[in-house]
């Protein structure tokens, strides 16, 4: 009569472990989600702002300075390319990311060239609405560097956490799947520091 | 007990280590919001400069809580200055869980002429009070200018006093922006006393006939002084005896603020 009510006892708690085991993990792993996908709509936020802001820059530039146009096709092209591929939260496969960086990237860097080049104009240089765009310049790239290191860091943290045993079985069983990170391709971590590319 | 055990063991394994990036100074415990960690220039301000500021800007959080931390380092450890001080904010996380209304002031007085670094990170919540571009006023009207001059506790003081000027409203980034050097917080308290003083003087005596109207003018005047005095008593209060404050609360930073060299 002892025994088997005893090792009822014991298998029941162990399954009520497992179960409560498994609550929390499935918890933790919400909640760790939901940070990433909070910390991708900064991103985005970050990326808008860049696109926002450059909105009427090419008119600036037409305006006052007798600009290389093919310099400034490119830009504008690269502006709309990057405007097209949006990329919604549940689909941060390392794929959809890397194309969505891809076009980012080449437009930061298409406008990191005109903020360079622009120090040859000094018509536009001395334009005021110019001076404020270049101003926010910086912050704006600083800001967008910022939000991919805690997208990253975000995303880091997730998938250790689904990826490490026992979790990795119940991230399985309900379906939580490995984010994808930002790239650090050359040049595309930091702002182009203006000055550097002056000298 | 069993049981209660190998809970406890799933409970230590689920504890997540945080990613942090490497080469950012610790969290000062206990906290401060005065940090002089260089070891090249222990003097870039003195210890009591450096518990004036503490103090004022520990009653400043206590009352508003608005947090500046003040940070000196010797190296930046490969960081660009806006990274490195817009990571102490997020790492320490200055300023309110809520409301992210951190700001910290990076200085790294090492290195030769133009290699001297300094940025001021503007903390989520204070971007609209202090925009980039007031920052960078900021940096170039206050900080760097004190900073040539060898003044370095009054660049640190003036910057402090603008951005807890800016932080409570009282005057807007664009006044400051006018500009042509940093009035102080406490110059425009000093005209407003003054101008408070000149209506209660000459208000209602030069208005006789109008002797409501007169009234209402006292009235209004001393409702606003004993307003006034209340909100700087109870400031007083919260920093004063036990010479701590709360810690930091939880603020982010997303990269907002402006830096410059010297």
């Amino acid at each position: 009569m002892k025994r088997p009510k005893n090792s009822y006892l014991i298998i029941g708690g162990i399954l009520l472990l497992i179960f409560f085991n498994g609550c929390s993990s499935y918890n933790s792993m919400v909640t760790k989600e939901e940070g990433v996908t909070a910390q991708w709509q900064q991103v985005e936020v970050a990326y808008q702002a860049r696109m926002d802001k450059t909105k009427n820059l090419f008119e600036i530039v037409l305006a006052n300075a007798d600009y290389e146009k093919g310099t400034l096709k490119e830009i504008i092209e690269a502006r709309s390319n990057a405007t097209k591929i949006q990329l919604n939260v549940e689909n941060l496969t390392e794929e959809n990311l890397a194309k969505y960086q891809k076009a980012q990237d080449q437009f930061g860097q298409s406008l990191g060239r005109l903020m360079a080049i622009s120090e040859n104009y000094p018509q536009l240089r001395a334009n005021e609405a110019f001076q404020g765009f270049q101003a926010q310049y910086e912050g704006m790239e600083n800001r967008i560097a910022t939000e991919r290191v805690r997208f990253n860091e975000g995303g880091r943290d997730y998938n250790t956490y689904i990826r490490r045993f026992p979790r990795n079985i119940w991230a399985g069983l309900f379906g939580f799947e490995k984010k994808a990170y930002f790239q650090s391709a050359e040049g595309a971590e930091t702002a182009p520091d203006i000055k550097s590319m002056r000298e | 007990m069993k049981a209660f055990l190998l809970s406890a063991c799933f409970l230590i394994l689920q504890f997540a280590v945080f990613a942090q990036r490497p080469g950012i100074p610790e969290k000062p415990n206990p906290p401060r919001l005065v940090n002089n960690l260089s070891k090249e220039f222990p003097d870039f301000i003195t210890d009591s400069e450096e518990a004036e500021l503490e103090a004022k800007l520990e009653a400043f959080s206590n009352e508003t809580s608005n947090q500046i931390v003040v940070v000196i380092v010797d190296d930046l450890n490969g960081y660009e200055p806006w990274d490195f001080a817009t990571e102490i904010g997020y790492q320490w996380q200055v300023g309110q869980a809520k409301e992210d209304n951190g700001v910290v002031i990076l200085i790294k007085p090492t290195g030769g002429q133009g290699d001297r670094k300094t940025h001021i990170a503007v903390g989520r919540g204070l971007e609209g009070a202090i925009p980039d571009l007031t920052a960078n006023d900021i940096v170039n009207k206050e900080l760097i200018p004190n900073f040539k001059d060898g003044n370095f506790y009054k660049g640190i003081d003036d910057a402090c006093n603008v951005i807890m000027a800016l932080a409570k409203g009282e005057y807007n980034h664009k006044d400051y922006s006018k500009k042509g050097k940093g009035v102080t917080g406490m110059a425009i308290v000093i005209a407003v006393i003054a101008i408070i003083f000149l209506l209660i003087r000459f208000g209602p005596k030069g208005n006789n006939r109008g002797g409501r109207g007169g009234g209402g003018w006292t009235y209004g005047a001393a409702g606003f002084m004993s307003g006034f005095g209340a909100g700087r008593s109870s400031g007083g209060f919260g920093g004063g005896s036990s010479g701590g404050f709360g810690g930091f609360g939880g603020g982010s930073f997303g990269g907002g603020g402006s830096g410059g060299s010297w």
